[in-house]
């Protein structure tokens, strides 16, 4: 199916209502460029993030895709306007994440190193409105609470049959096709996240090893 | 002396105290509370057993702190499924004597160190025991509205739908006369919003000055 340059598309995986439906409410309140369409894609039952996101994007033809977590809530309101923004300005970009890493650490454990999302500028909610002018950072790995992308790569679910890692993995994959990844300097934060505080860690580092064998050249 | 219709407080206390009385302890607790402490003392034997190490830097500290969570993984969740059956039971009661218990249960765990920083639904569990107390201690309450919750999956789903509610209203989204009702025609929503007002983890925007005008 042709490519639609006018489309944006979020494909969610979901296993929970309550705040699926309230991920949506964030979504519809969202500010629509003109002449854009967006389109919602909720993926139910996914074997793991990356089987889910590959059904995602060969269901759709649109030219911009947002693959994002159930438990975030979009509260720029201009996001699809910023990120289809930043997009057209440079076509080298890749893929666009609301939280990154400049480098990705030696152990591979993103929130155990530096990471980047706020800007210096501290600015009200109701006073902020990106600008290009503001800027982004030029990252090696994405969380994967969001992650836009222009082009489509498929996602390593011949190695990432799990919750774990699929972000890092896409990033990487990202980076070998020649793309860069970014995430834009917010002076205010674009999104909440009820990332339920505690992270379930129970098959991470069985996911971490393939993550370094595949992509740090490391065996453990 | 204990016996099965002891407080919680003074079994447990015996239990830590004669461990190997086996066919007292079985008078004493349920299956079910067995079941839990025979779980968090194969967890603490796990934790005591594991191997000292002091990592030379932030990679081998990584490799520490994951090697702990790949030896404890089974261990853990087995304590959480039988926690958490735990609080179904107890929230299935309905009663104050039944959250007396949970709040035990909960500084039991918290105690030890075991669970409460693993699990997500500790923190809002946490919550929802402080919010006990306020309207315990409220004499003017004729209802404790969380007597109301039957089950764990109810208390974190009504805890959620409460933050997304006053988020919404912080952001300007839309907010249906019918949730609003229910929200706030209740004396839980201003014990509520103080239990909000001072967990940092829930992010509102000028949350202060919102739940101040919505208390008053």
């Amino acid at each position: 199916m042709a490519i639609d340059e006018n489309k944006i598309c979020f494909i969610i995986c979901v296993n929970d209502d309550l705040f699926f439906r309230e991920c949506v409410n964030y979504i519809h309140w969202l500010e629509v460029p003109e002449g854009i369409e967006v389109e919602l894609l909720e993926i139910r039952d996914a074997k793991s993030m990356t089987s889910g996101y590959n059904e995602g994007m060969r269901s759709s033809n649109a030219k911009y895709k947002v693959y994002m977590h159930q438990d975030v809530f979009l509260i720029n309101r201009y996001f699809i306007y910023d990120i289809i923004s930043l997009f057209r300005f440079d076509k080298s970009i890749g893929m666009i994440g609301l939280v990154g890493s400049r480098k990705i650490p030696e152990h591979c454990m993103m929130w155990f190193g530096s990471r980047v999302v706020k800007g210096v500028k501290q600015v009200s909610w109701n006073d902020y409105r990106y600008k290009r002018e503001d800027g982004f950072w030029v990252v090696e790995g994405v969380d994967g609470l969001l992650m836009a992308t222009q082009y489509d790569v498929p996602w390593r679910e011949d190695l990432f049959d799990g919750w774990d890692f699929y972000d890092l993995s896409q990033s990487c994959e990202m980076r070998k096709k020649g793309y860069h990844i970014i995430v834009p300097v917010q002076n205010h934060i674009w999104f909440n996240h009820d990332d339920k505080i505690i992270l379930s860690l129970e098959n991470y580092n069985k996911y971490r090893k393939i993550f370094m064998k595949e992509y740090m050249k490391k065996e453990e | 002396m204990v016996d099965d219709k002891s407080n919680l407080i003074d079994k447990i206390k015996y239990y830590v105290e004669n461990p190997e009385e086996e066919s007292t302890l079985k008078c004493i607790f349920s299956q079910e509370e067995r079941d839990i402490l025979d779980a968090a003392r194969e967890l603490e034997q796990l934790k005591m057993t594991a191997p000292e190490e002091k990592p030379q830097n932030e990679s081998e500290e990584v490799e520490i702190f994951l090697a702990g969570v790949d030896r404890e993984k089974e261990a853990n969740l087995r304590l959480k499924q039988r926690f958490m059956r735990q609080m179904d039971i107890l929230l299935g009661r309905g009663e104050p004597t039944a959250w007396l218990e949970i709040m035990t249960w909960y500084q039991v765990m918290k105690k030890k160190g075991l669970m409460v920083n693993v699990y997500w639904e500790f923190p809002i569990l946490k919550n929802m025991i402080k919010i006990f107390k306020e309207e315990m201690q409220n004499v003017s309450n004729k209802e404790i509205y969380v007597l109301a919750i039957h089950n764990m999956k109810e208390l974190t789903e009504i805890y959620f739908r409460m933050v997304f509610m006053v988020r919404r209203m912080a952001y300007g989204l839309n907010v249906t006369d019918e949730i609003l009702d229910y929200l706030t025609g209740r004396q839980l929503f201003p014990v509520f919003l103080r239990v909000l007002g001072e967990d940092n983890h829930i992010e509102i925007p000028d949350k202060e000055n919102l739940l101040k005008g919505l208390s008053g």
